[in-house]
């Protein structure tokens, strides 16, 4: 079993499509009250340095909607490549979208904007309750508002 | 009107997008910087921050050209600290009913939610805001500092008591910081004699 990290974007844009996977999530967000917008993930790495061959079952897979290659690339082989980000540290990230019978989406990570009367606290649990909906009781939210 | 790849745009190419916006400006640049700013925090909120500060710059010229202070350091104390309050800066969590969940807000944004409470009273303007405490620690005592310029013949106290109820209403709307006290500290004064009527 594959653990699977989904990391939610905006999924607007000229250079972003929309997935199948991120798409119910996305909208599942968006309906909730005192969200006013998904923003793009923070540390966006700026660079693929190497790609190296690494079992999939080691990994922490990340599905990036934002980056339109991702999905572009979403073949059946699973290779895997190390990014680095602006502040030098490397992190694994399978650019695959991995066959659903063997992998388990485990947490979910958002960048949100709310409205101007949000009580936000309450907008950020009840965004953690949409996504449970979908993936389930033992999935990790993570919700960081950056704008109100 | 340039956007590096991996570089944030500097307060005066926001200050030029800004007006650029208002002119009606459509060069592919422009729309380049449009896309960049609807996607982050930070400028969206100094772009929200210039856009206030022009309301107030044209509020007090439509006033009284020939009897403005020319001593503006206001103006500068505002402009100095917009850049500082607009970084995300600390990461202050929220809690959770699910111990694996991580919910937080960042420090950019309360300060923006604080200064946007701040710009809707008229007699009033805050130069700088600050979060003194360690933030990242959920019970931890925390003091809010603000710096303010009042208008000339607003009544100084109930204007900060004012400022400090708006302040402790929003804090709690967007956060869950333990306030222990808002320290508003009156700097200057704003306005003019003619401006209040006298």
């Amino acid at each position: 079993m594959t653990s699977t990290h989904l990391v939610i974007g905006p999924g607007s844009g000229e250079d972003a499509e929309d997935s199948a996977e991120l798409s119910p999530l996305r909208q599942a967000i968006l309906a909730t009250e005192g969200v006013a917008r998904i923003y793009p993930p923070a540390n966006v790495p700026s660079k693929i340095v190497r790609a190296v061959g690494v079992a999939a079952s080691s990994v922490r897979a990340v599905i990036e909607d934002f980056l339109p290659s991702a999905e572009e690339d979403a073949v059946a082989h699973r290779s895997v490549a190390v990014a680095e980000n602006d502040e030098g540290s490397s992190e694994i990230r399978d650019e695959k979208i991995l066959d659903s019978a063997s992998s388990e989406v485990t947490s979910i990570s958002v960048r949100i904007g709310t409205t101007a009367q949000a009580n936000v606290p309450q907008t950020v649990r009840a965004v953690a309750q949409a996504l449970r909906k979908i993936h389930g009781e033992h999935v990790a939210v993570t919700v960081d508002v950056v704008h109100i | 009107m340039e956007l590096m790849n991996n570089d944030e745009p500097t307060l005066d190419t926001l200050s030029m997008w800004l007006q650029d916006q208002q002119d009606g400006v459509q060069t592919p640049e422009h729309r380049e910087l449009t896309r960049h700013i609807n996607e982050c925090p930070s400028c969206s909120q100094r772009i929200a921050a210039l856009k206030r500060v022009d309301q107030v710059s044209a509020d007090l010229v439509s006033t009284e050209v020939a009897v403005q202070k020319k001593d503006t350091t206001w103006l500068d104390d505002l402009m100095a600290n917009l850049v500082f309050e607009t970084l995300a800066g600390r990461s202050i969590p929220l809690s959770a009913e699910y111990d694996v969940d991580n919910f937080s807000i960042t420090e950019g944004a309360i300060l923006a939610a604080i200064r946007g409470v701040a710009d809707s009273m008229e007699n009033l303007i805050i130069g700088r805001c600050r979060l003194v405490g360690d933030v990242e620690e959920p019970t931890s005592p925390i003091i809010v500092q603000v710096s303010a310029t009042v208008r000339y013949g607003a009544v100084i106290a109930e204007v900060t008591d004012r400022l400090r109820e708006l302040i402790t209403a929003e804090v709690h709307r967007v956060c869950e910081l333990n306030i222990e006290a808002i320290d508003i500290e009156v700097q200057d004064i704003f306005g003019s004699p003619l401006e209040a009527g006298e």
